[in-house]
Parts: structure tokens; sequence; C-alpha cells
């Protein structure tokens, strides 16, 4: 099968080196969108063997995607990942999810971590993780364990039923909406997320104010 | 005449000046022109007939003519907010088409070479 690997990075200069190699054993075509970085991420990801989508401006993580999916979808690719460029996500994990498309019939799976692994991450996000995950199931009737996990694989055919408008991280939620409402067929795997250091410096995400955000839109009908 | 008065009047004034200024120069159409000659003429009749607006006030169930004032000057910016908020959107939202089409248009055109 043709799969497109999109990789998301904003100024990941010091990590997106060691992801795009790290993906080598994906036997897959590594795409990166470059969200208006002011780094070298643009130019390390190329030397390291990926084929690089440049947004001029930063307009967020779901604006990236969307551009990279988008892209996949014009050039005939069978299947599209979604893989963050920090290094939390594990090439070997989105090598099994890949295994799972050639002997079951799904459209999504979705990544996640709360199927009985055990959790790594910092106390506060995994509070935040498990409120988004009440909260998409009261607001949203949405089942998924961890809908704001960004590890996803999804066939390409199915692109133009889940394209998403939003261009930050609410993006995850309306992918999830788009997933449910066409009534695709999703699976879940559990996945571990790698937090380091770098990771741990980077802004806590996804943030309280999201919960607000995604009320406000399925107020207007828009989720 | 108060010195007050005297400078809403001049206010006004070049607040209409400019107003037709923009119009003749096609920075503004006639929609927003005739807004702004509304507003600063409206202006201009309760600077020189101030009992006007107290007369106003008390027929829509106001006490006092500043409240009246003050609650359209809220409703005013209320709306100016909300209109710049979805225009803001409306531009966000374009950027991102076009950002997005650009990168895809260079990764096409990277292609073909």
């Amino acid at each position: 099968m043709n799969v497109a690997v999109i990789v998301p990075a904003f100024n990941e200069s010091r990590k997106i080196g060691e992801v795009v190699k790290n993906l080598a054993v994906c036997d897959c075509s590594i795409i990166v969108v470059d969200d208006g970085s002011e780094d070298e991420t643009a130019k390390i990801a190329e030397q390291n063997g990926a084929l690089v989508l440049r947004h001029e401006v930063n307009l967020g993580q779901g604006a990236a995607l969307r551009t990279g999916s988008q892209y996949a979808y014009q050039n005939n690719f069978d299947l599209i990942a979604h893989f963050d460029a920090d290094g939390q996500h594990s090439a070997e994990d989105l090598k099994k999810m890949l295994n799972i498309f050639k002997t079951d019939k799904v459209d999504a799976l979705l990544g996640s971590r709360f199927m009985g692994q055990s959790f790594s991450g910092p106390i506060v996000k995994k509070i935040i993780l498990k409120l988004a995950k009440i909260f998409s199931k009261l607001i949203l009737q949405l089942q998924y364990s961890d809908p704001q996990n960004g590890l996803r694989i999804f066939r390409a055919n199915i692109f133009p039923k889940i394209i998403w408008q939003n261009d930050d991280y609410l993006h995850c939620t309306e992918i999830l909406c788009h997933l449910k409402k066409n009534d695709l067929a999703v699976k879940e795997f559990p996945m571990v997320v790698l937090y380091d250091e770098y990771s741990s410096t980077k802004k806590v995400k996804p943030k309280v104010s999201m919960g607000l955000k995604i009320f406000w839109e399925k107020l207007l009908n828009r989720l | 005449m108060t010195a007050f008065q005297i400078i809403i009047i001049f206010i006004s004034g070049y607040s209409i000046f400019k107003s037709v200024y923009k119009l003749i120069k096609k920075e503004i159409g006639w929609a927003l022109f005739a807004l702004w000659l509304s507003v600063w003429l409206f202006v201009l009749v309760i600077n020189f007939f101030p009992l006007s607006i107290t007369w106003l006030a008390n027929s829509v169930g106001i006490g006092r003519g500043v409240d009246l004032i003050v609650y359209l000057a809220l409703l005013i910016v209320f709306y100016v907010i909300f209109k710049t908020h979805l225009r803001i959107k409306c531009l966000e939202k374009k950027i991102s088409r076009l950002v997005s089409a650009q990168a895809l248009k260079k990764a096409n055109e990277k292609k073909v070479e």
C-alpha cells in the first residue's frame, strides 16, 4: 500500500531529523509540512529524505495536517498517517498500525494512550486529557478513549468526507466528529507517547480553553 | 455657545469633510458614507439642541439623555467589535487557504522538475 506520513512541524529543528530517520522503518513517503518555522526545520527534514511542503506563515497544526493530507490525496496515496514532529510518537507503533490495514477493513485507526497501558507523561496533562475525554463524551457523544491523540491513520478515499476546517488543535475533535457523522469504520490502537525533556518543555496541549471552544463550536453546530 | 459646543462643531465638521473626501476618492462606499454622515449630523443636532436628546430619551423610556447616548454608544461599540471579529475570522480563513494552496503549488512544481 502507498502510505503518506504527514508530519506537521513548527520550529522542530532539534527533533525533526531524528523523527524522519526513525520513520524509515515504515517504508512510506514522509511529507513534512513546515508550518512557517523560523529555524532550519525544513532544511533538516529535506536532508533526511522527507518531502517538504512549506507554509509561509504559521497557521497551526490542523492547517499543516490539512495541507499535507490534501497533497497525499491529490497524489493518489492509499493511506494517510498523521505523526507528531516532536518525537513523542513511535515509528514502531505506526508500523504496527499500518499492518492492521492489511488485514482489517477499517477506514480509520486512532492512536490511544488510555487503553490499559501505563501513562508516563506529566500528571497535569493526564488530568486535562481525561477531562477532554469526558467532555467529548458528554458534549459531542464521542466514545473514543483518547480524543486528543495526534497519531492516526485513515484511508485516503475518506479524506473528502472528514476534511477539517479548524487550523488549531481543535482539528482532533473535528476529525472524530466527521468520522462519527459519516458512520465510518473506526478502531483504536494502544500506543505509547514518549515524553522526554524536550517535549516536556513545550506548552501543555491541549489547553483547557479548548474545552470552551469545543462547547462554542457545538453550540454553533459546527461540530 | 460654550467652548465644548465649539469643539464638537469642529470635530463633526472635520469628520463630515473627511467622509465626503473619502467618498470622492472612492475609499468608502455610499452606505458607509451615509452611516458616518448620519452619526455626525446626529451629534451636531444634539450639540445645538441638547434638550432634544432628553426628549428622545424620555420618549423611549430612558430617564436621562446622557444615559441614552451611553446605551447607544455601547450598542454601536459591541456591533463594531462583532463585525471586526467576523471580518478577522474571514481573513484568517482566506489567508489559511492561500498559504496552503501556495505550499501545494510549490510542491507540485518541484515534483514536475
